[in-house]
């Protein structure tokens, strides 16, 4: 079976602290954490979802190359998609429920009433009930990270691209929150930028991408 | 002199390059309009709705104070040069032409420039700054769909239904002043004569002024701020990009539509 994310020689285009080709797959139902710096984290995924152009290589996600899709095409690809990058660009000038139901219907993948339905659905999952109409100038860092996700994975994707996450959120909630995504999304690029335990205890796969080069890092508990 | 020549150079290749960038734009707007998700129709419609309540119904105070006064300075200079000259039954037609067919759109259009054209263009390029718009574009949202869409439809109508109450504002406080301050003609006569002056082309062209210069303000705006890229100092830069823009985007529709008038 084709992995759902797979890169081979893949040089980003631009100057950027990523000067060698990188090798990188997940396998279908894996989840792999990649510790790294932002400044090698956001090209890469932008890259996956085909917000960034690569100067060298082959990207395969979910068996298209988002670099060669029209602008027709991406928006279904990236349908299948669950992203959450830094910053987490949450719409400012809406309250949360209304920030996860804009990004479901304009992007396609449901309508208004079955949208409404899973934003309640997903805000109570990750105890943001009481933040629904909340803007996101006036929620905790914490709580705009979880926002991001429940964005992310509302919209129950194949595959989760998620850019350090639960990074502001306490070690427990985080963990128990990972669980809720692992069971949403079975395959997941996850980068991180310092040690996160939580992240590692749901990571398959977890690998060290430095200036040495991108090694397997500890194996998960 | 050669430092002149090659700065204007620069400034035309320089022009010229964004009004490409604005035409290409203009492109990806209508073919995105192709792909917009049946999903997301409802919510663009609410989107203009709102769009429609910040940039008229909201507009509509500031509006009367405006057209009133321009109502008022125009017939009283008017009605100053048309005695001297001896043609004082032809301030209608004045009105008509000057007012329906040129000045209100243009008004009205500078009015919500002012007023809307800053707003969109600043909201835009914060939201571009703040990554708001990639991450809607990594979730699959088209900013096109998201952004530029509800406020094009929006604004367009917006200023064709000002322009109308603008004319009426006008026309209205310029008939009051003409008849009861300046006692140069009847009530009946006033309104006789601008009936028989104002004939429904002029208002359906007004409009067509109005909606294209809404159009027009409310591309620019969005366009200018989209560019914007991660720096906050490039918002104000934005914001002057998209009012010189629409600014001259309003003479060349201007311009057009008397030429085509008059050709």
């Amino acid at each position: 079976m084709t992995a759902p994310v797979a890169l081979a020689g893949v040089l980003p285009a631009g100057s950027s602290e990523w000067t060698a080709p990188l090798d990188v797959s997940v396998a279908d139902g894996e989840w792999l954490v990649v510790r790294t710096t932002p400044a090698r984290s956001s090209p890469l995924l932008r890259i996956c979802v085909g917000l960034q152009s690569r100067a060298a290589g082959t990207v395969s996600v979910l068996g298209e190359d988002p670099g060669q899709l029209s602008n027709a095409a991406l928006g279904p690809f990236r349908r299948r998609l669950g992203t959450a990058l830094q910053p987490d660009g949450l719409v400012s000038n809406m309250g949360v429920r209304r920030n996860l139901v804009v990004s479901l219907v304009y992007a396609g993948v449901c309508g208004a009433a079955e949208a409404e339905a899973r934003a309640r659905e997903g805000l109570e999952q990750f105890g943001l009930a009481s933040w629904a109409e909340a803007r996101p100038s006036d929620l905790p860092e914490d709580v705009r990270a979880i926002v991001a996700v429940v964005r992310a994975v509302a919209r129950r994707p194949a595959v989760l691209v998620l850019e350090d996450p639960f990074a502001a959120v306490k070690s427990v909630q985080a963990a128990a929150m990972l669980r809720r995504c692992r069971a949403l999304a079975p395959s997941a690029l996850v980068t991180t930028f310092r040690r996160n335990e939580p992240l590692y205890d749901a990571a398959d796969r977890i690998a060290l991408w430095d200036s040495r080069g991108f090694t397997p890092a500890e194996a998960p508990r | 002199m050669l430092d002149t020549v090659a700065a204007t150079g620069r400034a035309t290749r320089v022009l010229g390059g964004q009004a490409l960038d604005l035409t290409r734009f203009a492109g990806a707007v209508l073919r995105a309009a192709t792909h917009l998700p049946a999903t997301a129709a409802g919510p663009v419609m609410r989107a203009v709705v709102s769009q429609v309540r910040f940039t008229a119904v909201q507009a509509l105070p500031l509006t009367v104070v405006i057209a009133a006064a321009i109502g008022v300075v125009v017939i009283v200079e008017a009605n100053a040069a048309a005695v001297a000259l001896g043609v004082a039954d032809t301030l209608a037609r004045l009105l008509a032409t000057v007012v329906v067919r040129e000045a209100g759109p243009l008004l009205a259009a500078i009015l919500v420039l002012a007023r809307s054209g800053t707003a969109i263009a600043s909201e835009v390029a914060t939201a571009r700054v703040l990554g708001e718009t990639d991450a809607l574009e990594a979730l699959g949202v088209n900013p096109l769909h998201f952004v530029v869409m509800p406020r094009l439809l929006g604004v367009g109508l917006s200023v064709a239904c000002l322009t109308l109450f603008f004319n009426l504002i006008v026309l209205g406080s310029a008939g009051v002043t003409a008849t009861t301050v300046l006692q140069q003609v009847s009530l009946d006569r006033y309104v006789e004569s601008l009936r028989l002056v104002l004939r429904p082309s002029d208002v359906w062209e007004s409009l067509a002024k109005g909606t294209a210069s809404g159009i027009m303000i409310a591309g620019c705006c969005t366009f200018a701020g989209l560019q914007a890229q991660k720096s906050p100092s490039e918002i104000p830069r934005r914001v002057t990009d998209a009012m010189v823009f629409s600014l001259l985007g309003l003479v060349v529709i201007t311009a057009t539509a008397a030429l085509l008038r008059y050709s």
